[in-house]
């Protein structure tokens, strides 16, 4: 018996039923082999694939979006590279995934120069391994400040004082990036408008 | 149809015209693609708003020694939990008085947005652009969001060159504040700390 045969009504040949044969038969009615027409599925598929690679983002996914850090959304923002990033709750401090420190005590008068010293020696450390490792480059100092909605200026305030002191002064905020009626820039007067930069 | 791959046979044992392609493998290469691009795909747009901090001044530099020297014109925000206040340094107090606006007074962001729009088109007030210009100054208690949001504004109504400071950098410089320069003499924002 040859492997490839054309496909018809034999395909139910040897289905020991006797009213399954004789349906696939025809005897005079309409055929039950019926070919799937596929073409509206090809340019289904064509249609998907062209929208998910014009969504396509090449960067990745450089921020991990976790429960307790809510970004605030802006219109005007470019896109994130990559670059060292300091996470800001409600609760806590962390650079690069690992925790750093707790944000709930951090206060002017807890720490009166605005740096906090367990940030500044992790900013530093990670300075200077960048440096070890691109000794024919020249260090940038850009980092990522993932903050909370609600956390407040004054910690915001210190992180930024205290990158400052680790040679970090390219800072860069992280935000949710919205259409202008979802933003504080409102809707635009005559149409939606692309980011001014 | 669709799972062929040879020419039809025609009646009369001639060759037919008629041609179909097989399908399968394109829709497995598409399926595949779908698949890979699903799965690698990033959902969330974010995104980066990048700032200076106003740092402490180590030594006056040159431009602050000369007085006859023109001094570039800084935009000033003072944000407040309950209001934001707008002004100009190196201008003439009297000419452009401080702008406060209040919470009270309706959609916060609004006002500011709109008071932007204005100075920002006023040639009097041009500021320079590619240089820090901006100011963002903020009390300790204002959340997050509400500096981003201002600064989105500023960003949107073309002053890129944003700098943040805390609320140090402000005093003796609001309308209300006792200790406020005389008119005509508003100087340089001073550092933090």
């Amino acid at each position: 018996m040859p492997i490839v045969t054309k496909p018809s009504k034999q395909l139910v040949k040897k289905v020991p039923l006797a009213f399954i044969r004789k349906i696939a038969d025809g005897h005079g009615r309409a055929n039950v082999i019926a070919d799937l027409n596929v073409t509206p599925m090809v340019d289904m598929l064509t249609m998907l694939v062209i929208f998910l690679l014009l969504t396509f983002s090449a960067s990745g996914e450089i921020l991990t979006i976790t429960r307790d850090i809510v970004l605030p959304k802006a219109f005007n923002a470019v896109e994130l590279e990559r670059a060292p990033i300091i996470a800001i709750s409600k609760a806590k401090i962390a650079f690069e995934g690992q925790f750093v420190m707790d944000a709930t005590d951090i206060s002017n008068e807890r720490y009166v120069d605005f740096v906090l010293p367990p940030l500044k020696e992790r900013l530093e450390r990670n300075r200077d391994q960048w440096r070890l490792t691109h000794q024919d480059k020249t260090f940038d100092g850009n980092v990522i400040i993932q903050s909370d909605n609600s956390v407040n200026f004054v910690v915001i305030k210190m992180i930024m004082m205290t990158c400052a002191q680790a040679e970090y002064s390219q800072m860069n905020f992280a935000v949710l990036r919205t259409d202008r009626a979802g933003s504080s820039v409102g809707p635009a007067e005559g149409g939606e408008g692309a980011p001014a930069h | 149809m669709a799972g062929g791959g040879a020419p039809t046979p025609a009646k009369g044992g001639k060759k037919s015209v008629d041609f179909t392609v097989n399908l399968v493998p394109t829709i497995d290469l598409l399926s595949v693609l779908i698949a890979f691009l699903l799965i690698t795909a990033v959902w969330t747009q974010l995104a980066r708003i990048q700032a200076s901090q106003v740092l402490p001044k180590t030594s006056p530099t040159p431009q602050d020694e000369d007085p006859d020297k023109e001094k570039p014109k800084k935009l000033l925000i003072f944000v407040q939990p309950e209001e934001v206040t707008i002004n100009f340094t190196n201008v003439d107090p009297v000419a452009v008085p401080p702008v406060t606006f209040k919470k009270a007074d309706g959609d916060l962001n609004k006002l500011v947005r709109e008071h932007i729009k204005k100075v920002s088109s006023d040639t009097a007030l041009v500021v320079d652009k590619k240089k820090q210009a901006v100011v963002i100054a903020s009390s300790d208690n204002v959340e997050y969001r509400q500096i981003i949001e201002m600064m989105d504004i500023l960003i949107d109504n073309g002053l890129p060159g944003i700098s943040l400071a805390d609320a140090n950098v402000v005093k003796g410089m609001l309308p209300d504040d006792p200790n406020a320069p005389p008119p005509g003499g508003a100087s340089s924002p001073a550092p933090p700390q």
